[in-house]
């Protein structure tokens, strides 16, 4: 009897644990039929509050994707007015691949956004997210559109430079970076012009381009780097595998590079200046008339053009005084003591900074000349 | 050794389980806040520490009687005053720390997986559940550890292996000089969850006997710190020190990324709800303990040798100790903040006084009792 009685017990107690009994402990028990997972989110400022953009992406029966998009006074509540704009389905946000940050919200919102994400039980810290030149509502529905969606593009986008051996950042690694160095990169996308307009029979979709990096100083965005400041970002990050580039009229695919960041140590031990020394390989894609052809003139001419993205992405650093390019963590290596946050804030923006990088264009391809 | 008593090995496992409960809790966070990037090398300092510890228990351990735990050793040593009044307090610790348990296990479900549930049904079943166990025999529990050990350790590498996909050297490395005396202020929190175990020589009696313990100790000590310092190197790398400091439970937001090979995403649930059989066995012994040292305050006999549900011979102590834990439970922290101050602050002071203050001092004081007990041998 006293056995038996034991079993009741436990059966009871293992009952009520898994939610299966009429009356769960869990509140928050959702239906897997019912769910929706949510694949991308837009973020944007809307009259001192926030404007959220949802999209479910493409499910695997073919239904097209469901596109929320709604204003409130925090994303939360936002969260909670979408729900009830979709009676049929739950939204769910456990999955959300991507997130966009409208330009408005990453000036003003940023360090609330990476709050709430690390406090949400849904939300992942390791969610990888972009900031659109503009409107992110605007981005993510008018990319709705057409044969794919954003979500799709998105995807898409991020096979593409993982390919090229790029990273995209995640808010995790952004918060991590503004904690620890005061500034971050992100990724930045912008719609596409008339350009970037992919047709079909049915609504127009906009393509989302990649548009080099946002930087984020003080949890606020300070600005974008350039076409020629993030190459130098990528060389410095040793990334920059498969982007092409125009040198003395010759089209190179630019296969490998890497570099070193070295300290100019004093007799003191205190730190003079950087020295930056690598490589960079590249092949020959496509030759203007009138081109470059000597060998030795091209090598010459590559290494002075990514010494320029390497000046021209330091000097925006030491101007926006934030290191974004990890050059106190690589130069700090070489230091015993290491280089203390505030001492490098004192020293950066004027540090002297000496570039000496090889250009290797060692192959044309099959054409020999 | 008689069907009641525990083997070591299974006693180990019981340790290294209760033990995971704390360490979540307060590692890696207060390690990184303390430590910053070079939380993981505070494993050295806590080694020196945790090793004098051992060293301090396995003399005590010595001294024990066949079948006797820290509780009859403290009575004779002590007398029946002295004796009972150390006793209590340690009683009321273990009591107070089991009701704690109970709260933060609960406040990790709510904060991690389920926020639209309260906190009283996860301490009230979990209560329920341990007080039945309790009423049961050690060994059952040893054996039941032994295999939540190998279940718990298993879960713990592979979440650390799938994280490293996501972990940055960048965020160890490199380690300045100015480091040093915060890594020592890092050891803290590893000092704190490791003496905790110091708790379980009350338990002695009912553990097989052995003749060299600090030996024993020794490689639990070292994989006690190798699972402390991977995890803090493994999350460090992660999130950063600053972020893993700000963090409640940065391992567990650390696992929401994880993939495994792409076909599991979201296995943080899992994980946490396996989490509570470490806060189900800390309490199984912290009442345990407690049993233990209130046996020769009230002269009661033996908890192990009865039938499960048998009141008799004062083993309704143990649904005193029960209610007596729930009330702790809801003393301890009325609100979420509350208890986070319990669990960084308070909990470690009380815990650190008893165990680096309190067993130190009773070994001192009880010298001339041992000399007594000597020079009577001799003669």
């Amino acid at each position: 009897m006293k056995r038996f009685l034991t079993v009741i017990i436990y059966m009871y107690i293992l009952l009520c644990l898994t939610g299966c009994s009429g009356e769960s402990l869990f509140a928050g028990r959702q239906d897997l039929e019912r769910l929706l997972p949510i694949q991308t989110l837009g973020i944007d400022t809307a009259g001192g509050g926030v404007e959220l953009s949802v999209s479910s992406g493409i499910d695997p029966d073919e239904d097209p994707p469901l596109v929320l998009r709604t204003t409130a006074s925090s994303i939360e509540t936002a969260i909670q007015r979408l729900q009830k704009y979709s009676p049929r389905d739950e939204l769910y946000y456990a999955h959300v691949q991507y997130i966009l940050l409208g330009q408005e919200a990453a000036e003003t919102d940023l360090e609330t956004i990476l709050r709430w994400v690390a406090r949400s039980p849904d939300m992942r810290m390791g969610t990888a997210m972009f900031v659109v030149k503009g409107s992110a509502a605007q981005a993510l529905i008018s990319a709705s559109g057409g044969v794919s969606d954003v979500t799709e593009q998105l995807a898409s986008l991020e096979r593409e430079i993982r390919l090229d051996r790029r990273h995209i950042y995640s808010i995790r690694e952004i918060a991590a970076s503004l904690a620890e160095e005061g500034c971050a990169l992100c990724l930045a996308i912008e719609a596409a012009s008339s350009q970037g307009t992919v047709y079909t029979d049915d609504t127009p979709g906009t393509a989302l381009l990649p548009a080099g990096y946002a930087v984020f100083r003080g949890e606020a965005l300070v600005g974008y780097l350039s076409q020629e400041e993030s190459l130098g970002a990528d060389l410095l990050a040793g990334s920059i595998a498969g982007t092409r580039v125009t040198v003395e009229r010759n089209t190179l695919e630019l296969v490998g590079g890497s570099v070193d960041v070295h300290g100019q140590w004093g007799e003191a031990g205190d730190l003079e200046g950087l020295t930056i020394q690598g490589s960079l390989q590249a092949g020959i894609l496509e030759q203007e008339d009138g081109g470059e052809t000597d060998p030795d003139r091209l090598d010459q001419a590559l290494g002075e053009a990514a010494g320029q993205w390497l000046s021209a992405v330091i000097a925006r650093a030491q101007s926006l005084g934030c290191d974004f390019l990890g050059l106190r963590s690589a130069a700090g290596r070489e230091s015993p003591g290491g280089i203390t946050p505030d001492s490098w804030e004192d020293i950066f923006p004027a540090l002297s900074v000496t570039i000496e990088i090889d250009g290797e264009v060692d192959r044309s391809y099959d054409l020999a000349q | 050794m008689n069907g009641s008593t525990m083997t070591r090995r299974q006693f180990a496992a019981v340790i290294s389980t209760a033990l995971l409960s704390p360490l979540m809790r307060l590692e890696p966070r207060l390690s990184a806040q303390a430590a910053g990037r070079g939380a993981f090398l505070s494993v050295i300092p806590a080694f020196l520490v945790l090793w004098a510890l051992a060293a301090l228990m396995g003399a005590y351990s010595r001294h024990m009687r066949p079948g006797e735990g820290m509780a009859g050793l403290l009575m004779r040593w002590l007398g029946p005053v002295w004796g009972r009044a150390v006793l209590l307090i340690f009683a009321a610790w273990f009591l107070f720390y089991a009701g704690f348990i109970l709260r933060s296990g609960a406040e990790r479900l709510v904060a991690t997986v389920y926020p639209s549930s309260g906190v009283w049904p996860f301490v009230i079943v979990l209560l329920i559940v341990c007080v039945l166990t309790s009423l049961g025999t050690l060994r059952a529990a040893g054996r039941t550890a032994v295999i939540l050990q190998a279940v718990l350790l298993g879960v713990l590498a592979t979440v650390l292996l799938f994280s490293l996909p996501n972990a940055s050297l960048d965020n160890l490395l490199p380690l300045t000089g100015t480091n040093g005396i915060s890594v020592l202020m890092g050891a803290w929190p590893m000092v704190t969850v490791g003496g905790v175990a110091a708790c379980f020589t009350f338990l002695s009696g009912y553990v097989e006997k052995t003749d060299r313990p600090i030996k024993w100790a020794l490689p639990r000590l070292a994989l006690y710190l190798a699972i402390a310092g991977l995890l803090c190197a493994v999350v460090t790398a992660t999130f950063g020190s600053w972020l893993t400091g700000q963090l409640s439970y940065p391992f567990f937001v650390m696992i929401r990324d994880i993939s495994i090979l792409g076909l599991a995403q979201r296995i943080e649930a899992v994980v946490i709800a396996l989490w509570v059989f470490t806060d189900f066995i800390l309490c199984l012994l912290l009442l345990r303990c407690a049993y233990e040292a209130l046996t020769p305050v009230f002269h009661l006999a033996p908890a192990e040798g009865r039938p499960i549900f048998s009141m008799r011979r004062g083993r309704w102590l143990f649904l005193a100790e029960g209610a007596a834990a729930l009330l702790c439970s809801h003393l301890a922290a009325p609100s979420a903040y509350d208890l986070l101050l319990w669990s960084d602050r308070l909990v470690p002071v009380i815990s650190n006084c008893l165990i680096y203050g309190g067993l130190p001092f009773l070994w001192l004081v009880t010298i001339p009792k041992r000399r007594g007990h000597r020079d009577i041998s001799k003669h």
